[in-house]
C-alpha cells in the first residue's frame, strides 16, 4: 500500500480568512449603499417617464 | 505536432489576438477624439461608425476567441499532460477562424459593415461580414470540440481520478461557448445571411434581437472565464500561497455556466417583443450570477490572504501589504478584481428592472462594459500573457518592471476613461452617437468629461502599445528562460474525494437544457405563431 502523500503545512494554512470576510462585508455594505443612493437619490427624484 | 510545435501553435493564436487588440486600441483613440468634436477635420459619422464597428468586432470577437483558443490548448496539454487531440483538426479550426476574421475585416474597413459589434437588424452589413463572423464562430467550435474530446480521453484513461482544476474550468468554458453561440448561429443562418444574400426581403427584427440576446450575455462569461481560471490556478501560486478551496472553484465555474446562460433578456428590458414576465425572470437570473462572482471573490481573496499571512502579514488587513505587488499576476489580479467590483456594481444598476430605464442606451452602458471587459478581462489576459510568454517562447521577460508599469497604466487609463463615461450616462448622453457638439446647455455640460475620456484613451493606447512591445522584445531579444514548466496552484487542502457532479458535466448539461427550454421556448416560439408582415418569423 503506498504511503499517504505528505501535505506540507505552512503558517496561516489553518487560519480562518477573517480579513477576507471583513473586506467582503465592507464591499457588500458599500455596494448596497451605492445601489440605494442611485435608486433613492438619483432615479426616483427624476420622476416618471413622460 | 511536437511540444515546440504546440507552443508555436499557441503563440500564433495569441499574436492574432494581440494584433487585433492593438489595432482596436488605435481606433479607440480616434473614436474618442472624433466624438468630442475638438478636431473638426476628423469629424465623419461614416468613418466613426466604421471604426466603432471594427473596434468592437476586433475586441469582442477576434481578441477573445483567439486568446481563449490558444489559452485553452495550452491548459489542456499542460494540465492533462497529453498532446492536442487531432492536430490537423485544430489547425483547420485556426485557419477557418482566421479566414473568417479576414473576410469580416474587409467590409468593416471599407465601411460596408458599420453595424456595430451587435449587428442588430434592420441595419444591414455586406454579406462578407456575416460570412466571416460565422466562420470565426465555426472555427472556435473546432476548438471547443477538441477540448471536450481531450477531457473525455483523459477521464477514460484515468477512471475515478479528479480532473485537474485548470482543465475542468477550461472544459466548462468550452461547453458554455457551445451553448452560448447557438443563439447567434441561428440568427446568422436563418435570418442575417439569407437576408444579406437577397433570398428574403425582410426579417423579424424582434426574433433576431431575441436570438442575439441568447448569445449576448453569456458570451461575456466566455470572455471572463479565462480571467477566473487565472485567478484560481495562477494567482495563488504567484502570490506564494495556495488555492483556498478547489471545490469552491469548481462550484463557481459550474454556477457561472448554468446561471450565465438563460439571462440575456436584461438586454431587452425596453424592447417591445418580449413580455414583462420573461424579462423579470431573466432579470432575476442575472442577479443569481452574482453568487458565483462573490464565491470567486471570496476564494481568490482568501487565497491571497493565505499567501499574505505566509509572507508575514499581520492583523485584519496587514496581509494585503505583504503581498508581492511587483509580481504581474498578483498585481493584475488585485487591479482587475477592483474593476470587477466597480463594473459589477454598474451591472447591478443595469440589471435592476426599473433603474435600467435611467441608464438604458446611455453612455453608462459602454462605460460599464468597458470596465468589465477592458478592465477585468483584458487585465487578466495581460497577466496570463506575461506568465506564459517565457514558457512558450523560452525567453525571459525583457524587463521586470515594465509589465507592472503597463498594468498600472492600463488601470489608471481605464479609470480615467470609464468614470466620466458613467457620469455622462447619468447626465443623459446617448450611446452610439458620433458627435456630441450640439451647443446646448445640456450637451455643453458633457465637455469636461469628453476631454477626460480623451486623456484616458491616450493613456490606454500607450499602455496597449507597451504591452505589445514587451511581448515582442521578449520573444525576439529575451534571455533564455530555464523554467518552462507551468506551475498551477495547489489547493490548501488536497482534494480527496469529489462528487461526480464536480468532476464532470453530464448533469449540468441536462440542467442547462431544461433551463434554456424554460427560458427561451415560448419567447422564441411566439414569433412563429403571431401575425407578422412577412410569411414567417424567419422571413421566407
Amino acid at each position: 500500500m503506498p504511503a499517504p502523500e505528505h501535505h506540507e503545512e505552512a503558517p496561516g494554512d489553518h487560519t480562518s480568512p477573517v480579513g477576507t470576510w471583513a473586506l467582503l462585508c465592507i464591499v457588500g455594505a458599500a455596494m448596497t449603499a451605492g445601489w440605494l443612493f442611485l435608486y433613492f437619490g438619483i432615479f426616483l427624484p427624476r420622476g416618471v417617464v413622460q | 505536432m511536437s511540444d515546440q510545435e504546440a507552443r508555436r501553435f499557441v503563440i500564433d493564436h495569441f499574436w492574432v489576438a494581440f494584433a487585433a487588440f492593438a489595432l482596436a486600441c488605435v481606433l479607440a483613440v480616434y473614436q474618442v477624439l472624433e466624438r468630442s468634436g475638438i478636431i473638426p477635420a476628423i469629424q465623419s459619422p461614416a468613418v466613426y461608425f466604421a471604426s466603432v464597428s471594427t473596434h468592437g468586432v476586433l475586441m469582442a470577437y477576434v481578441l477573445t476567441t483567439f486568446f481563449i483558443m490558444g489559452f485553452g490548448y495550452y491548459v489542456a496539454t499542460t494540465s492533462l499532460k497529453m498532446p492536442i487531440w487531432n492536430k490537423p483538426l485544430a489547425k483547420t479550426g485556426y485557419w477557418i477562424a482566421l479566414g473568417g476574421t479576414v473576410m469580416a475585416a474587409i467590409p468593416l474597413l471599407l465601411g460596408k459593415a458599420s453595424v456595430l459589434y451587435t449587428f442588430y437588424p434592420p441595419v444591414q452589413a455586406n454579406v462578407l461580414f456575416y460570412l466571416g463572423a460565422t466562420l470565426l464562430v465555426v472555427g472556435s467550435w473546432f476548438w471547443a470540440g477538441i477540448m471536450l474530446v481531450m477531457l473525455h480521453q483523459w477521464k477514460t484513461a484515468h477512471p475515478g481520478e479528479t480532473v485537474p482544476l485548470p482543465m475542468y474550468a477550461n472544459a466548462a468554458n468550452a461547453i458554455l461557448w457551445l451553448w452560448t453561440s447557438v443563439g447567434v448561429a441561428l440568427e446568422m443562418v436563418f435570418q442575417l445571411l439569407p437576408w444579406a444574400l437577397g433570398l428574403m426581403d425582410t426579417i423579424d427584427v424582434g426574433l433576431a434581437r431575441t436570438l442575439f440576446a441568447w448569445t449576448l450575455h453569456p458570451i461575456v462569461y466566455f470572455w471572463l472565464l479565462p480571467a477566473y481560471m487565472a485567478y484560481y490556478v495562477f494567482v495563488p501560486a504567484a502570490a506564494g500561497g495556495k488555492l483556498f478551496s478547489d471545490e469552491l472553484a469548481r462550484v463557481s465555474f459550474v454556477m457561472i455556466m448554468v446561471f450565465g446562460l438563460p439571462i440575456g433578456f436584461h438586454h431587452l428590458y425596453v424592447d417591445p417583443e418580449q413580455a414583462a414576465g420573461w424579462k423579470l425572470a431573466h432579470g432575476i437570473g442575472t442577479f443569481a450570477v452574482a453568487i458565483p462572482t462573490l464565491l470567486t471573490g471570496f476564494t481568490v481573496i482568501a487565497s491571497l490572504e493565505v499567501a499574505g499571512r505566509k509572507l508575514g502579514g499581520q492583523g485584519l488587513f496587514g496581509w494585503i501589504g505583504a503581498l508581492p505587488w511587483r509580481n504581474p499576476m498578483v498585481l493584475a489580479a488585485i487591479l482587475s478584481l477592483l474593476m470587477l467590483l466597480l463594473g459589477g456594481f454598474g451591472g447591478m444598476i443595469n440589471a435592476s428592472y426599473a433603474m435600467n430605464t435611467m441608464v438604458h442606451n446611455t453612455a453608462w452602458v459602454p462605460g460599464h462594459f468597458h470596465l468589465i471587459f477592458a478592465g477585468t478581462v483584458i487585465t487578466m489576459y495581460f497577466a496570463i500573457a506575461y506568465y506564459l510568454w517565457p514558457k512558450l517562447t523560452g525567453k525571459q521577460l525583457c524587463s521586470a518592471s515594465l509589465p507592472t508599469l503597463q498594468l498600472w497604466s492600463w488601470f489608471i487609463g481605464m479609470a480615467i476613461l470609464t468614470t466620466p463615461w458613467h457620469v455622462l450616462g447619468l447626465l443623459g448622453q446617448p450611446r452610439r452617437i458620433s458627435d456630441v457638439t450640439y451647443n446646448t446647455l445640456l450637451t455643453l455640460a458633457w465637455d469636461p468629461y469628453e476631454l477626460a475620456m480623451i486623456l484616458g484613451g491616450c493613456v490606454l493606447l500607450a499602455s496597449a502599445l507597451l504591452f505589445v512591445y514587451i511581448l515582442f522584445q521578449t520573444q525576439t531579444k529575451g534571455a533564455e528562460e530555464p523554467d518552462r514548466a507551468v506551475a498551477y496552484a495547489e489547493p490548501l487542502h488536497p482534494v480527496v474525494k469529489l462528487p461526480a457532479m464536480l468532476n464532470g458535466f453530464g448533469l449540468w448539461n441536462r440542467v442547462i437544457l431544461v433551463l434554456m427550454i424554460v427560458s427561451f421556448a415560448v419567447p422564441i416560439g411566439q414569433f412563429f405563431f403571431m401575425d407578422s408582415f412577412s410569411p414567417s418569423a424567419w422571413g421566407y
